[in-house]
């Protein structure tokens, strides 16, 4: 859709949105600066290497009015497969499916669709800009709804809290949701989230995930990316971590078509901590990037950044992590790594950490690897009668298994595991790996 | 068993192996001795099938049938071990897998069913002990943070596993503890049959006083300078190389 065609869409749906007049005018400074900026282009040097201009030239349509859905029985399935549990909350089309009784209840857990609380609150919770991020003011805009979950102080739940966001089927399909997340103090909270979509009809989803964390709380999501093969999806996480508070969030990229991860966090006041984990497979012309900034803005503060991308056939990886200390930010400690596997000659991958200093006294590690299966594990491996095939996957398995394995239900660890080894050369007996 | 003729091997065209023979028959230890850079580790590569190496010229068989046709997994499959001098470490790859599914591609290869979970931790249990390899060895990934010696029992413990034909244990003597190289000869020795065959190369003789070879070989200069018995691991010992180089030049 073209920015034109987006302004026209905005202005002739804007009152069908839901929100209090204040949310209405966020929306209208919203759609103002992205009018301003339009879709990004690779003029940018935040898009150099993802290009989404097909968005600017395909007939999604954030403006959709959200039908009564109907989901194939493929997606069935695949929710079914995602063994997520009776209390999962679905989002179909980033609209929460309230089924009254089925989400899960927890002494201090508050669910409430965004849509309510939109209604009562004078706030739409919004990013603290949209320089790094433009398409969350496209979200913010045409957000209709999503899921706000909050731990009151103290809390620290036992169970993780699954969300999955599925699109359907009909055409121009391009959800805007919106997750909004904020943990009390001393809380803590484990999130799932996973992304599903399905063959039939491209979708291009733009989700926005809000987090807030106050002193001593722990929230760890991890979002696991199952699109169709012909889905975009754009995404913002932006995360403010209070005093000695720490975000554990990992991005496992298995499907869709054209995937643009924007991880933004800021650790804003002392001891504040985020591990950020991630793990692509990208081939048949894939696309993925994940584009990561953290900022270090109080001293005392530790980030991590750990990446592993695998690309084959003609698949294409971007790595871009950058960490900002601030000045007056002390004694902080940021690793990042970003490391690659390049599975065939037509695969590609860009990878580019970048440190920003303004403090004297920290410690700071960054490296990037973009390399092919090591020979010598692999005679290793085939001098031991394992097949040159079996040893490609089992190696490229334990290179993604390093992140694979910090998932912290087990259920979903194997489950992710098992969709990469799917992916993956070779015919071993993989249920012995997991 | 195998049968190596006039055998020439180079590296980036520099020559290394330069017309080796060698023959091994079932029942038989060899051990192939001789100084740093004469070609042991070269030998024993090739014979795993690393394709780093070309060879040049010669043959190589193995029961008949023409190694250098085969991939490193077909050697594998046949009855070939390589225990090699520096064992590789694969993180993530856990011990335990690996020595299951190279058992099974091996099984899997002579047409015989997987083993059942059961015998297999049973042999696994059996082994270990043999190479006093604690059982928390098994849960860690290949290698990875191992020692020099346990590296070396490591592999022995591959071996006696997969229970090959012919085991060609490059230095696996070299980096061990006297208390270690007696563990790493008895788990050589234990797979001692009529059957089977092994080629130790080292530099040392202090392996060989524990797995007592039929036959010793010098390599130098790329080929097989001196044959003899068990005396001529010691007489190395005592005297060194250099004389049966000098031997070598006088013709």
């Amino acid at each position: 859709m073209t920015l034109e065609s987006l302004q026209d869409r905005f202005t002739e749906t804007l009152d069908t949105l839901p929100g209090s007049p204040s949310v209405r005018s966020a929306r209208e400074n919203a759609m103002a600066h992205f009018s301003q900026v339009g879709f990004p282009t690779r003029k940018l040097e935040n898009w150099r290497y993802t290009d989404v201009g097909l968005l600017a030239s395909s007939d999604f349509d954030p403006a959709k009015t959200p039908l009564e859905t109907t989901l194939s029985a493929s997606t069935r399935a695949a929710l079914a497969a995602l063994n997520a549990g009776d209390e999962a909350i679905v989002l179909v089309d980033g609209i929460p499916q309230r089924e009254p009784g089925t989400w899960p209840k927890s002494e201090g857990l508050a669910l409430t669709p965004l849509a309510d609380l939109w209604s009562r609150a004078d706030i739409l919770p919004q990013p603290e800009s949209f320089e790094e991020a433009p398409l969350a003011a496209v979200n913010t805009a045409f957000a209709r709804d999503g899921i706000s979950i909050s731990v009151a102080a103290g809390c620290r739940l036992a169970e993780p809290v699954h969300v999955i966001m599925v699109t359907s089927e009909r055409t121009s399909n391009a959800p805007q949701p919106r997750i909004v997340v904020e943990l009390g103090e001393a809380s803590e909270l484990s999130l799932m989230l996973y992304l599903i979509g399905n063959e039939a009809a491209p979708a291009w989803t733009n989700l926005v995930t809000q987090v807030d964390l106050q002193p001593r709380s722990k929230l760890a999501i991890h979002r696991v990316q199952e699109l169709g093969s012909k889905d975009v999806h754009t995404e913002l996480l932006s995360a403010r971590v209070r005093d000695a508070a720490s975000l554990e969030a990992s991005y496992i990229d298995l499907g869709g078509q054209l995937v643009r991860n924007d991880i933004v966090v800021d650790l804003i006041q002392p001891e504040a901590e985020c591990n950020l984990y991630g793990v692509f497979l990208a081939d048949q012309g894939q696309h993925v990037d994940n584009h990561l900034r953290v900022d270090h803005s109080a001293a005392g503060t530790v980030s991590n950044q750990s990446f592993k991308g695998i690309a084959g056939d003609r698949g294409r990886g971007v790595f871009n992590g950058k960490v900002v200390v601030h000045r007056d930010a002390q004694k902080i400690d940021a690793k990042q790594s970003s490391d690659n596997l390049l599975l065939s000659e037509h695969a590609e991958i860009d990878t580019k950490p970048e440190l920003e200093i303004y403090a004297d006294d920290v410690k700071c590690s960054h490296g990037a690897t973009v390399g092919q299966l090591d020979e010598r594990q692999l005679f290793y491996l085939r001098a031991r009668g394992l097949s040159d095939s079996a040893a490609r996957g089992l190696l490229t398995f334990a290179f993604a298994n390093e992140v694979l394995q910090r998932l912290s239900t087990a259920e979903t660890r194997d489950r992710v595991a098992r969709r990469v080894l799917e992916r993956l050369p070779g015919k071993l007996d993989w249920d012995e790996l997991l | 068993m195998l049968k190596i003729k006039d055998l020439h091997v180079s590296v980036d065209g520099n020559s290394i192996l330069t017309g080796l023979n060698l023959q091994v028959n079932a029942g038989e230890i060899h051990a192939i001795m001789g100084p740093n850079g004469s070609g042991k580790s070269t030998l024993a590569q090739v014979i795993a099938g690393r394709d780093d190496y070309d060879v040049d010229s010669g043959s190589m068989t193995f029961e008949g049938a023409d190694l250098l046709e085969l991939a490193p997994e077909e050697r594998a499959q046949a009855g070939i071990f390589l225990g090699f001098q520096y064992p590789t470490e694969i993180p993530g790859v856990n011990n335990t897998y690996l020595l299951k599914a190279a058992l099974n591609a091996q099984r899997a290869a002579r047409g015989e069913p997987e083993i059942d979970a059961y015998e297999f931790m049973k042999l696994i249990k059996d082994k270990i002990k043999v190479m006093r390899i604690p059982d928390k060895f098994l849960t860690r990934s290949v290698n990875e943070g191992f020692s020099g010696g346990e590296k070396k029992r490591n592999e022995i413990l591959q071996m006696l596993v997969l229970e090959p034909k012919l085991a060609v244990l490059d230095e696996t003597d070299s980096g061990l503890d006297v208390d270690a190289l007696k563990v790493v000869a008895a788990g050589i020795n234990s797979l001692k049959h009529p059957d089977r065959a092994t080629i130790l190369v080292t530099h040392y003789e202090r392996l060989l006083e524990l797995v007592v070879p039929d036959h010793v070989h010098v390599l130098s200069e790329g080929t097989i300078a001196k044959s003899g018995d068990r005396s001529l691991a010691r007489e190395l010992d005592e005297r060194g190389y250099d004389w049966v180089r000098a031997e070598v030049r006088s013709g």
